[in-house]
């Protein structure tokens, strides 16, 4: 058997080892194979790669053939291209930290065996969807995700509140997948093949009505919103966050999110000829960047904070695709999952101090207690912020510029960009000051005990903490790599399958030399306002603590709105409680009572009738009958004229 | 033994051990439940072995058995597998041991009677599918009324009365026509070939006009939207899986239900194809109302049973609609879909029997079973999920291929300039994802998760119970995940169909070159 197929068989086969016996194996043997799959997997997975880095050749597995008749072959085929390396390597590496993590924070749980089991199918259906060769290949990895997701969210499923929003997130997931479905289906009309490369060749032709490559980017885009938590199907991600903590960092801000990315990126040959649906993408992304940043201001939840974050980061991601710029999309996406897999983790370790506390008005002063905690959600938060020189300000820099200088780039772009990575600089920072610094405010009953996770989670976080400090190195934007005289890695390596769409796609926008001057103008805002974030932060909530309230105070209406997520979850209550009133009301108690009541009833009346009808017929009154036989006399007369 | 025999042992050997069974002295002997069993597990033996020995050209008459029974009317027993009928076999062979190991441990399985009326059921049911003759078909069409009527006025739930009048009634009603229609279709033999004939062959073969396609189609779609059910024929549906034992609610769905799909491609189509081919539309929309109709409905009900019966109002909509949109794909789907829909339903109503085996009527107030019977939970949770069409089981095959095909056939009618009806009706249908998913994970949110009642104690899925699932499990996941291996065993028949719609040349060329396109030769 090929690396490939095993790459993706060996979490299946973890997930029925624990699935089946599990329960039965000690906890040291089930966390063995349950960290020992995914760590596998990325051995594989990194061989193939240093084997692909070099030949630059993909690597194909077919398997067998899924459906076929005549004029239709559906393969069910593995690629390895580039990337799907980089996702693979995602996936994989942060995979397997975070099963390793997960063994001590779920160390009390009675269900050790049945968690294992279930994020083993997560990262199955995951390398399902980063390593399928067609759409439907992807798609049963897409839903499977999705499925995986409502039983990690629904993990503890006594809880009412947890397996309702298990399956919101499948709902609203699925509405994503009607768009992705109806997608495929246009594709397939079009270039009669759901072979993403077969896919990407034939729409470069440009043959295909500009109408209808809009409809196909549109269709996807809806598609990767509900994935991806994108406005306006974003609601199921906050609500996501009552699955364990790191279920949390893994799928709902490491990977499976992140799909959506993957999937414009990997259509990118389809979006670059719909440039309709690129300007939606872009605006799309903006917009749930913005929103999403100043939802983050005014939770009290950390794990929400982080969750909302993830929406904006993602959003950011969006609008990078919508301006042409994939590879800084990628590149965000590859960073994005170690800084804020770090912060899930972080908040998992807190939560776990504090025996289950999420709320921040709850916690303070833990730094002293949490020194290992505190240091890396620090160095993870300054990357997401867009510190230098942290990973998260190289990919998220890229992206700035892009909104700039890209496809439909613009000032007005690159400025809601901008705010909204103010706007995360700040709340990020409001998260750090509220749970490890000032007075502590954790109540006496959890204040006991407050002690650092097992090495198990400590040395995850450090490892990940390392990671957000470093993994920027590998893509420097085009000014550094020109000052410091190096290139790119990152880059370079996607380049041969995503062109590097520069300034170019906009027909002299600007000149070489002046673009780089404007990209280091631009650079150097973007880093003041990564650090007036902080420092508003650190102003509104250490030094002058009342300042915070009292602004609160005047927003008034504006604060109910942000803090209630705009009621987009108001609107889909409507939405649900309408198909509800539409199921009982009008179809259980009127369409189906008179149905049953016309053909039931009436033809039960009809019979009736007929049968009096008949009877009285036959009545026994001799004139009648006489009646009739000269009726039926009459009609054979009739019939006799008329045929002879 | 020849293949032929085989095939009418599957006709006969149940009838023979119902004789076999009901000879047996004594009332409380177990020997007559031993035995039924025993005869459908050789059932199941044989139709697999039949199924799996078919490769598609079914039509050289290996599992063919002819015998001349009223020569002077052209009535022949004459039963055959084909590529239409080769999932159905399938399929009854499967659900019937499946049904009888289920309801094992209660009472009625020590009733003759009880045992009788399933292995008569299972005999008239491999009747219809083998038919390769009008008059034989309707016979066992008919016949295969009687027993379950009995079936749900015996052993049914407290309105059983009601429910067993109204499920005979209306569908003998559908019939009535129908039997109109097959007597013209004898009749017009006669006309165009000097003989009476009911033989499918030879009625495919005849030149019928317009005036009488549209009879014939009328009578078999009537018939057919009764028995499927679809909207607005389903008022019996609710009343009669709710009321009925759970036996017969399971055969009801799996089975019986698939007749109407069954007629529709066995009699509709290649008897009246130019009619098809102007109704499609229509009847596609009347598939869709009724996947949108069910769905909406078993969003808000309480009642278990009746949630599955409109859910399976809903799946059977997509068969239909599968049917009528004359793909390849979608065609393939439509079959699927019966041995899916057939697998996944029969798994939900037994798995409810179970439960209301264990506590009673109280079985409608269950919840927390994830804590309570963690076994049962998670088969009834790979049923809900084939219910919801994930991936790797055979509701997304069968609902992929069908929405794949119905798509291309409504996108390329309007590409062309044609009504966008299909298409519309098509995309609506695709909405049945998120309303499927939200009704079946509702369900699964009532019945699998909550706080356990300290108290509430409950026998797991035991040995035996699991392995009765386990072959529809089987059936489910290897359609999820390999279907082409059952696909070309069904070819044949469903180029047979295409090639008779393509061939009614009524229709504007813009359609039948997109069929040809998108169903039939494009290269890949």
């Amino acid at each position: 058997m090929n690396k490939l197929t095993l790459i993706l068989l060996l979490p299946f086969l973890g997930f029925l080892i624990n699935g089946l016996i599990g329960s039965r194996l000690p906890k040291a043997a089930v966390s063995l194979i349950a960290c020992g799959m995914p760590a596998l997997c990325f051995a594989l997975t990194w061989s193939l790669f240093s084997g692909l880095y070099l030949s630059q050749v993909p690597v194909v597995a077919e398997l067998f053939t899924w459906a076929a008749y005549p004029g239709f072959k559906l393969e069910a085929a593995l690629y390895f291209d580039q990337i799907s390396a980089m996702m693979c390597l995602v996936v994989t590496g942060v995979g397997t930290l975070i099963h390793i993590y997960s063994v001590g924070y779920m160390s009390h749980d009675k269900s050790f065996a049945r968690y294992f089991a279930y994020l083993n199918l997560f990262l199955f259906f995951m390398l399902l969807l980063v390593l399928g060769k067609n759409l439907v290949m992807l798609f049963a990895g897409w839903e499977g995700v999705g499925i995986a997701s409502y039983l990690l969210i629904g993990f503890w499923f006594q809880d009412s509140e947890k397996t309702s929003a298990g399956l919101k997130a499948f709902i609203v997931n699925r509405v994503g997948d009607t768009g992705f479905i109806l997608a495929a289906f246009v594709i397939f009309f079009f270039a009669n093949t759901l072979d993403f490369q077969e896919i990407n060749s034939f729409f470069a032709n440009g043959q295909t009505p500009v109408a209808m490559m809009n409809l196909i980017g549109i269709l996807l885009l809806i598609g990767a919103c509900g994935k991806s938590a994108q406005i306006p199907l974003h609601v199921w991600l906050p609500d996501a966050m009552a699955g364990p903590t790191p279920v949390s960092a893994l799928i709902h801000a490491a990977t499976m999110v992140t799909a959506g990315v993957y999937l414009l990126c990997r259509l990118n040959g389809v979006f670059l000829h719909a440039p309709g649906a690129m300007t939606v993408v872009a605006y799309g992304g903006a917009l749930t960047a913005l929103l999403g940043a100043t939802m983050g201001l005014t939770q009290y939840n950390l794990k929400k904070v982080l969750a909302y974050s993830t929406m904006s980061q993602i959003g950011l991601m969006f609008l990078a695709c919508g301006v042409g710029a994939f590879n800084a999309a990628l590149f965000h996406l590859f960073t994005h999952a170690f800084f804020k897999a770090c912060l899930f983790l972080g908040a998992g370790a807190i939560i776990h101090a504090l025996h289950g506390e999420e709320d921040m008005r709850n916690m303070g002063a833990l730094g002293k207690k949490l020194p290992i905690t505190l240091v890396t959600f620090l160095i993870a938060s300054l990357a997401l912020s867009g510190v230098p020189p942290f990973a998260g300000f190289f990919s998220k820099d890229e992206i700035l510029w892009s909104a700039y200088s890209g496809v439909n780039g613009s000032l007005g772009l690159w400025l809601v960009a901008g705010i909204s990575s103010f706007l995360t600089a700040f709340y990020m920072f409001r998260a750090i000051i509220m749970t490890f610094f000032g007075e502590s405010r954790v109540p006496a009953r959890l204040e006991k005990g407050i002690h650092e996770g097992p090495a198990s989670m400590s040395g995850v976080l450090i490892l990940l903490a390392i990671c957000s400090a470093t993994v920027g190195f590998l893509g420097l934007p085009g000014p550094l790599r020109e000052m410091a005289g190096v290139s790119a890695p990152f880059y370079d390596f996607l380049a041969p399958v995503i062109g590097h769409l520069q300034v170019a796609g906009v027909g002299g926008h600007q000149a070489e030399g002046a673009g780089h001057q404007m990209e280091t103008l631009l650079m150097g805002i973007s880093i003041a306002v990564a650090f007036s974030g902080i420092a508003l932060a650190w102003l509104f909530f250490s030094l002058r603590k009342q300042w915070a309230d009292q602004v609160k105070g005047r927003a008034g209406y504006a604060y109910d709105l942000v803090s209630q997520g705009y009621f987009f979850d108001a609107l889909y209550y409507v939405v649900v409680r309408f198909m509800d009133w539409v199921s009982e009301s009008v179809l259980a108690r009127r369409v189906e009572v008179g149905i049953d009541a016309g053909v039931l009833t009436a033809s039960n009346n009809s019979v009736n009738y007929a049968s009096r009808l008949f009877s009285s017929l036959q009545g026994g009154s001799v004139q009648g009958y006489v009646l009739y036989v000269f009726i039926g006399l009459a009609l054979v007369l009739l019939w006799g004229v008329l045929h002879v | 033994m020849s293949d032929g025999t085989m095939v009418l042992l599957l006709c006969a050997l149940p009838a023979a051990v119902a004789l076999l069974v009901s000879l047996i002295p004594g009332k409380e002997s177990c020997l007559p439940r031993l035995i039924s069993l025993l005869g459908m597990l050789a059932l199941l033996a044989m139709s697999a072995g039949l199924f799996f020995g078919f490769d598609g050209a079914g039509a050289s008459g290996r599992y063919d058995f002819n015998f001349a029974w009223i020569p002077s009317l052209g009535v022949n027993f004459h039963l055959a597998l084909d590529g239409l009928n080769v999932y159905l076999v399938l399929l009854t062979g499967i659900l019937f041991p499946v049904v009888l190991i289920c309801a094992w441990g209660s009472p009625q399985s020590r009733d003759k009677l009880y045992l009788n009326l399933l292995l008569i059921l299972q005999a008239s049911l491999f009747g219809t599918f083998l038919s390769q003759n009008l008059m034989l078909f309707f016979a066992f069409w008919e016949l295969v009324l009687i027993p379950m009527f009995v079936l749900i006025l015996v052993y049914g739930g407290e309105k059983r009365r009601e429910a067993a009048n109204t499920f005979f009634l209306y569908t003998l009603v559908g019939s009535v026509l129908l039997l109109a229609a097959v007597i013209l279709l004898g009749v017009e033999s006669l006309r165009q070939t000097g003989a009476w004939s009911f033989e499918f062959s030879t009625l495919y073969a005849l030149q019928l006009d317009y005036g009488v396609q549209l009879f014939v189609f009328l009578a078999v779609l009537l018939a057919c939207a009764i028995k499927c059910p679809l909207f607005p024929f389903h008022s019996w549906l609710p009343l009669a899986y709710s009321e009925a034992p759970a036996s017969g609610t399971a055969i009801m769905s799996g089975a019986l239900s698939k007749m109407g799909a069954f007629g529709l491609l066995k009699l509709a189509i290649p008897l009246a194809p130019a009619v098809s081919m102007v109704a499609a539309p229509y009847v596609i929309l009347l598939a869709v109302i009724s996947i949108l109709y069910g769905a909406v409905l078993a969003l808000r009900q309480e009642d278990f049973k009746k949630l599955i019966a409109y859910s399976s109002l809903s799946h059977m909509g997509y068969i239909v609609l599968g049917i009528f949109s004359f793909q390849q794909a979608s065609v393939h789907g439509a079959l699927f879909q019966m041995l899916s829909h057939g697998a996944a339903v029969v798994g939900l109503f037994l798995l409810l029997s179970l439960l209301e085996q264990r506590v009673g009527a109280s079985y409608k107030a269950i919840t927390a079973l994830s804590t309570l019977a963690p076994r049962l939970a998670v088969t009834l949770m790979l049923f809900i999920l084939t219910s919801v069409a994930l991936p790797l089981t055979s509701g997304f095959t069968s609902e992929f291929l069908i929405l794949f095909g119905g798509f291309q056939q409504g996108f390329g009618a309007w590409q062309a300039g044609l009504s966008p009806l299909t298409l519309v009706a098509v995309v609506l249908a695709c909405s049945g994802m998120v309303l499927g998913a939200g009704y079946m994970l509702r369900f699964a949110k009532v019945i699998l998760y909550g706080k356990a009642n300290e108290d509430a104690g409950m026998d797991d899925l035991n040995a035996r119970e699991a392995l009765a699932f386990l072959p529809l499990l089987l059936l489910i996941l290897w359609v999820g995940i390999y279907p082409a291996s059952f696909m070309g065993k069904v070819q044949g028949a469903v180029d047979q169909l295409q090639i008779k719609v393509a061939g009614s040349v009524v229709l504007p060329q813009a359609v039948i070159t997109n069929i040809s396109k998108n169903g039939g030769g494009n290269g890949h």
